[in-house]
């Protein structure tokens, strides 16, 4: 029993550091409070602004093709195994192949269709 | 000298706490997922570390299948980031109050 | 090099729903509005029906216990059982979510990630290793990230969908590192050599490591204290159909992966994960339902009460092969009664168009005879009330533990219900305040019939498992013990 009592306190301290390291972490070294004020609404020397992310001045469309981009692109990145061992694995391998290439194609198939590709 | 097992981990911990304080601490959703990715990769390090240590090549397989997952949560993650955009929502993870908590 | 085996028909209920989510990017090109969103919704159906059919075509095939591609996966009954929750889930989410006017415009996307997710928690409840265990995992929660910010006209949304995304990912990266220290001192990810590894060195304070590092990762899918935090926010703000398939499905296909890790993986480390979840149960219990006490909006108050189940559940994980039966009778159950409340919810969101909170459902009960009946039946069945399908349930999880010699946690199981009668009822006095009696019939909003024969449907299956539930208490029977042998 007491060993179940032991492990509470454990769970517990573990639970508050857990918790604890978070909230202080977030106060201490976070820049919330200390840019709050007048201070925060001046802009740098160069002109950028504190605040985190303008892309303004880039298209959505950087954002839509970059991201399609990097899906289609990492996938690829399965065809590296399976092309080493493709020829001991034969007609096997070979249809395998061909299911993923499917998959992603219906993928292609869909963003295509739906305008995604579009330079709007 | 072929650098060893702890190397390994601890470059792996270091990176795994860059990307948690940036998880916890930055503002910018890009940022944020940027920690993700640093996070996963150290997770990568660690299995392919731990690949060598035990011999074999489980490790590497799953450090691949790790990198094609991470793409894919990350797409989806900047899909949200621009949906937000479309919206003109503020793009700073301290302001996102809607929800409270 | 030989040929690699796939096992087609083992795997062939999340093939189903995988081939029709692919159908559907088809269907969403090729049709447009309401008749794309009919089209997709008779092929969800289909889809999860037929997983269910084949989950039993193939529930007495062999010996029921079949390693399936090399041992990545073992699909059993429990993993089967699993299915059929998923699948159950994943119909009345179908039937609920009919009328919400975002499906006029995406209803074949919404169809298809939600048969994503399903396919991904079925392989995740018949994971062997720690690679399947981890794609499968990703492969619902990438689906559901993008489900829960579905609603991308609304903020709250598309907030709550980065917010689960993010914490999401780092309960993910959390599971890879304990993969990985369990991989360093075992030299395998598949449980089964896991366990041998375990065996030989139970001190290892590697594989410590990696044991507590996996449970944090899959603690923050049950979402367990501390690692509830994304809970409430992500709930309330998700659009209430995904909601209540989030917190239905999730919950059992997590919980039947962690009943796994620990059973096939870990067994020779019981002595140090058995004191820490019983300690993270009664610790979840109470915290859970002493904070859903001060909620007033009823989805952040089921969002509370659903880490509390969790922390009821986990009381299942130590109590061995009566526990695991316990536990696919209340995931069941609790499958039934959270999308049926969810559904509810929801329906009074589109009436009253606003959020659901319980000043806005005062006298909805009397107005609304059928609706409200069934959310006082959900909530007497949350609260564990005969004759409803919570009290047996809860019933049945707690003499497990009584049995397995954890007396304390169905103690403190009791005292938790006791606790949470106190939200409960009030929604459910609210439901009934006279003085809001509005005395006439409201004129039903467009679209809700499906989403009401939903509701009535898991009342009945709620009743059904309280007054007569000797079938499905010899299901769960069947397929816990196909994973854990008696003792």
């Amino acid at each position: 029993m007491l060993g179940d009592w032991a492990s509470l306190l454990i769970y517990l301290l573990f639970a508050a550091l857990v918790a604890g390291t978070l909230l202080f972490a977030s106060v201490a070294l976070g820049t919330r409070g200390r840019r709050e004020g007048r201070q925060k609404a001046y802009s740098f020397e160069s002109g950028v602004s504190v605040g985190s992310f303008a892309p303004s001045n880039f298209s959505i469309n950087y954002y839509l093709t970059a991201m399609l981009f990097i899906v289609f692109d990492i996938e690829i990145v399965y065809l590296y195994p399976l092309a080493v061992i493709l020829e001991p694995l034969g007609v096997f391998g070979f249809v395998e192949l061909c299911v993923f290439v499917a998959v992603l194609g219906l993928g292609y198939v869909y963003i295509w269709r739906k305008g995604a590709l579009e330079w709007k | 000298m072929t650098p060893g097992l702890g190397s390994y981990l601890i470059v792996s911990g270091i990176l795994f706490a860059i990307g948690l304080v940036g998880v916890l601490l930055r503002r910018s959703p890009l940022v944020v997922l940027l920690s993700l990715e640093v996070m996963l990769n150290s997770a990568n390090l660690a299995l392919v570390g731990f690949g060598r240590y035990v011999g074999g090549q489980d490790g590497q397989v799953f450090a691949l299948v790790v990198m094609g997952v991470a793409a894919a949560e990350v797409v989806v993650g900047l899909g949200l980031i621009v949906a937000m955009e479309r919206r003109r929502l503020v793009l700073d993870t301290d302001q996102l109050v809607e929800l409270r908590g | 090099m030989t040929t690699p085996v796939v096992q087609w028909g083992a795997l062939a209920p999340d093939l189903i729903l995988l081939g029709g989510a692919a159908v559907l990017l088809l269907v969403a090109v090729l049709f447009r509005d309401r008749t794309a969103r009919d089209i997709a919704m008779l092929v969800g159906v289909g889809c999860f029906v037929g997983s269910a059919v084949a989950v039993t075509v193939i529930w007495d095939h062999g010996d029921g216990v079949r390693a399936v591609l090399d041992g990545q996966f073992v699909v059993d009954r429990f993993a089967n059982a699993v299915r059929v929750i998923v699948a159950g889930s994943g119909l009345l989410t179908l039937m609920g979510a009919y009328g919400w006017a975002r499906l006029r415009e995406h209803g074949p996307e919404f169809v298809a990630f939600l048969l994503v997710a399903a396919a991904g928690m079925d392989l995740m409840a018949a994971s062997n290793s720690f690679v399947s265990l981890f794609v499968s995992l990703e492969t619902f929660s990438i689906a559901l990230y993008a489900l829960c910010a579905f609603d991308t006209k609304s903020s709250a949304s598309l907030e709550s969908g980065l917010k689960y995304l993010i914490l999401g990912s780092i309960g993910s990266v959390v599971l890879v590192y304990g993969a990985a220290f369990l991989y360093g001192a075992t030299g395998s990810f598949r449980f089964d050599e896991i366990a041998v590894g375990v065996a030989a060195e139970p001190e290892s304070l590697l594989a410590l490591a990696g044991l507590a590092l996996v449970l944090g990762g899959l603690g923050f899918k049950i979402a367990v204290v501390p690692f509830h935090m994304w809970t409430p926010d992500v709930y309330e703000g998700a659009p209430t159909p995904v909601t209540a398939f989030m917190s239905a499905a999730t919950k059992a296909a997590a919980f039947a992966v962690l009943v796994r890790v620990l059973v096939t993986a870990v067994p020779a480390m019981g002595d140090t994960w058995k004191p820490a979840l019983a300690v993270a149960a009664i610790v979840t219990m109470l915290f859970a339902n002493v904070v859903a006490l001060r909620q007033t909006n009823v989805k952040r108050m089921l969002a509370y009460s659903s880490v509390g189940h969790a922390g009821y559940l986990l009381m299942a994980l130590v109590s061995g092969q009566a526990g695991a039966k316990a536990l696919l009778f209340y995931l069941a159950v609790y499958a039934a009664t959270s999308v049926g409340a969810f559904t509810v919810v929801a329906i009074a969101e589109r009436e009253t168009g606003r959020a659901a909170t319980i000043d806005s459902l005062r006298g909805w009960g009397f107005s609304r005879p059928v609706l409200g009946g069934a959310l006082a039946i959900f909530l007497l069945s949350l609260a564990g009330f005969p004759p409803t399908a919570g009290f047996l349930a809860k019933l049945y999880l707690f003499a497990a533990a009584i049995d397995a010699g954890y007396t304390y946690l169905a103690l403190v199981g009791v005292a938790a219900t006791v606790i949470s009668l106190g939200y409960y009822l009030r929604v459910g006095l609210a439901l009934y305040d006279r003085r809001h009696e509005s005395g006439s019939m409201l004129p039903s909003a467009p679209g809700t019939a499906w989403a009401g024969t939903c509701a009535a449907l898991a009342a009945i299956v709620v009743l059904w498992l309280g007054i007569y539930p000797p079938d499905v208490l010899d299901w769960a029977g069947q397929a816990a013990a196909s994973l854990i042998a008696a003792p």
